[in-house]
């Protein structure tokens, strides 16, 4: 990867590149600027491109350069496998415009975009990192522009001095917020979670795109939920928890969460998932899953409104809800293995229609 | 998607497909007599989350994307399938009438789709292809679940 420039203005309109992507059945262009990457130029356009992890490894936003000049941003991106390079094929997640440039990505896809809120960049300043775990900090973020964003939406985090952007999901009450709360875990090896883990102090700039990703939750919809999540996967779940109380969701609608990890040192914001549980009885059931761990003893007498159970937590929701996964809709976030199989169960044992599973995928 | 010409060798395909390796002669000549070629176009959806499971498809050309969830999503795990492989194999099962997830055209692919039950009947004839065949689909089944329970087992 290359490292970025630490500029913290984007540059001005006149420098930007007109693009041109068309696929099938439509064309659109747009303007992308120097320094962003052409998905987030789309995206913020409101053009469609299909995208999943907007970083680089999933291949989804994959296109083949019919003109012009780009740069790439990592070359040695996971999602490249997902191309061939003797059709001049690109993620357009990690490909700048250095010209003018036309790319078609392929399908009959519609790029009309039909998102509530069109991502922005924006920056903030390190509000507070607070530790959860021995590998797993709250991060939170003040902005200097509003992040508008509905549950289950995340945003993708950049620090000037390290190249490329990582996605993390929003755990704080959605709506439009001058505050950004996101749950991150230190990666092996990963810039950016190092720098957060030991340099990154009270004041540091990082820059944001977002929101993204499609796993939203709104009260409106009336429908009873699930959610299966692993690790920091849960900033989703606690996500959508917080909307849910405060519109009083779970008056009228049950809910099933089910929260996995690997031991009890790796548990936290316990106090948090009790507090929600124990506001909506019967209605609201939240149960903590250890997958290499017996839960402790005293979990139980310390959190009454929690269960806990030994086990990976898809494995747990099918047991517990066998017979009784019709009409729900289900939220699944977490490692893209948790992801996977959490998916393959709700379609075979739960049988749930795939419009009612959501889930994104930007580990 | 659309039917190939008939000048594909069948026969020449099945020949290379590692899940079909050791079968006699005329028992692949008899699955070359049921298996349709078909292409499918860069980008294009072959089946989708929910369809029945009517098909096992040969790769003979191109690669494909096998994914989790469906509805036209990619997955951060999605498993790339080349030539010489085997897709759609829930119609060779019993119990899995409908599709557990999607599969998406990389590139331009040539395939041969065979109708699980014809192949089926065409494996009860001979006890030695079904072993074969059954031996190989167990294989890839165990495999998955080894490396889903790896995957799980180190997943932070």
């Amino acid at each position: 990867m290359q490292d970025a420039p630490p500029s913290r203005s984007r540059p001005a309109q006149k420098s930007s590149a007109l693009i041109e992507v068309r696929s099938k059945v439509s064309t659109c262009t747009f303007e992308a600027e120097p320094q962003e990457p052409i998905l987030y130029a789309a995206l913020r356009a409101g053009v469609a491109i299909p995208y999943e992890c907007a970083t680089g490894t999933c291949g989804t936003c994959k296109a083949r350069r019919i003109s012009g000049v780009t740069i790439s941003d990592w070359p040695e991106a996971p999602g490249n496998s997902y191309l061939r390079s003797d059709r001049d094929e690109a993620l357009l997640c990690q490909t700048r415009a250095l010209s003018e440039c036309s790319f078609e990505i392929p399908g009959s896809v519609n790029l009309a975009s039909t998102t509530r809120v069109r991502p922005q960049f924006g920056w903030g300043t390190v509000g507070r990192i607070e530790s959860l775990t021995a590998d797993t900090v709250e991060l939170l973020l003040e902005l200097e522009s509003a992040l508008e964003f509905d549950a289950g939406q995340f945003a993708v985090l950049r620090a000037p001095h390290i190249a490329g952007y990582r996605g993390y999901s929003m755990i704080n009450h959605p709506g439009s917020s001058r505050q950004a709360s996101f749950i991150i875990k230190r990666k092996p090896d990963g810039a950016f979670s190092d720098w957060l883990f030991s340099r990154a102090q009270r004041g540091d700039a990082i820059e944001w795109f977002g929101p993204l990703g499609k796993a939203i939750f709104v009260p409106q919809e009336q429908r009873t939920i699930l959610c299966i999540a692993g690790g920091s996967g849960i900033a989703c779940g606690i996500s959508i928890l917080e909307i849910g109380c405060s519109s009083r969701h779970f008056d009228h609608f049950e809910a099933d969460v089910f929260f996995g990890v690997r031991t009890n040192a790796d548990m936290f914001h316990l106090d948090r998932l009790h507090r929600f549980a124990a506001a909506f009885p019967n209605m609201l059931r939240i149960k903590v899953a250890t997958s290499h761990d017996v839960p402790a003893p005293e979990l139980q007498a310390r959190y009454p409104s929690l269960t806990f159970e030994s086990g990976f937590p898809h494995e747990i929701a099918a047991r517990d809800l066998a017979g009784r996964f019709a009409g729900r809709v289900a939220y699944v976030a977490g490692p893209p293995i948790l992801v996977d199989v959490s998916i393959r169960m709700l379609i075979t044992q739960g049988r749930l229609p795939v419009r009612d599973i959501r889930y994104d995928k930007f580990s | 998607m659309s039917s190939a010409a008939t000048e594909i060798d069948n026969l020449g395909i099945l020949r290379a497909t590692e899940i079909l390796r050791g079968v006699s002669e005329p028992t692949l000549e008899k699955i070359a007599g049921v298996a349709r070629p078909q292409r499918v176009e860069e980008g294009e959806t072959l089946y989708s989350v929910g369809d029945p499971a009517r098909s096992a498809y040969v790769v003979a050309a191109g690669r494909l994307r096998f994914i989790l969830g469906g509805d036209g999503r990619p997955a951060a795990q999605g498993t790339i399938i080349p030539a010489g492989d085997i897709l759609g194999w829930a119609a060779l099962l019993a119990d899995q009438p409908r599709r557990i997830a999607t599969v998406i055209a990389l590139e331009d692919c040539l395939l041969l789709d065979i109708d699980g039950a014809a192949l089926l009947r065409i494996l009860d004839q001979d006890s030695r292809a079904g072993y074969l065949v059954m031996q190989r689909l167990a294989k890839m089944i165990t495999q998955s679940f080894l490396e889903q329970s790896a995957l799980l087992n180190g997943a932070t």
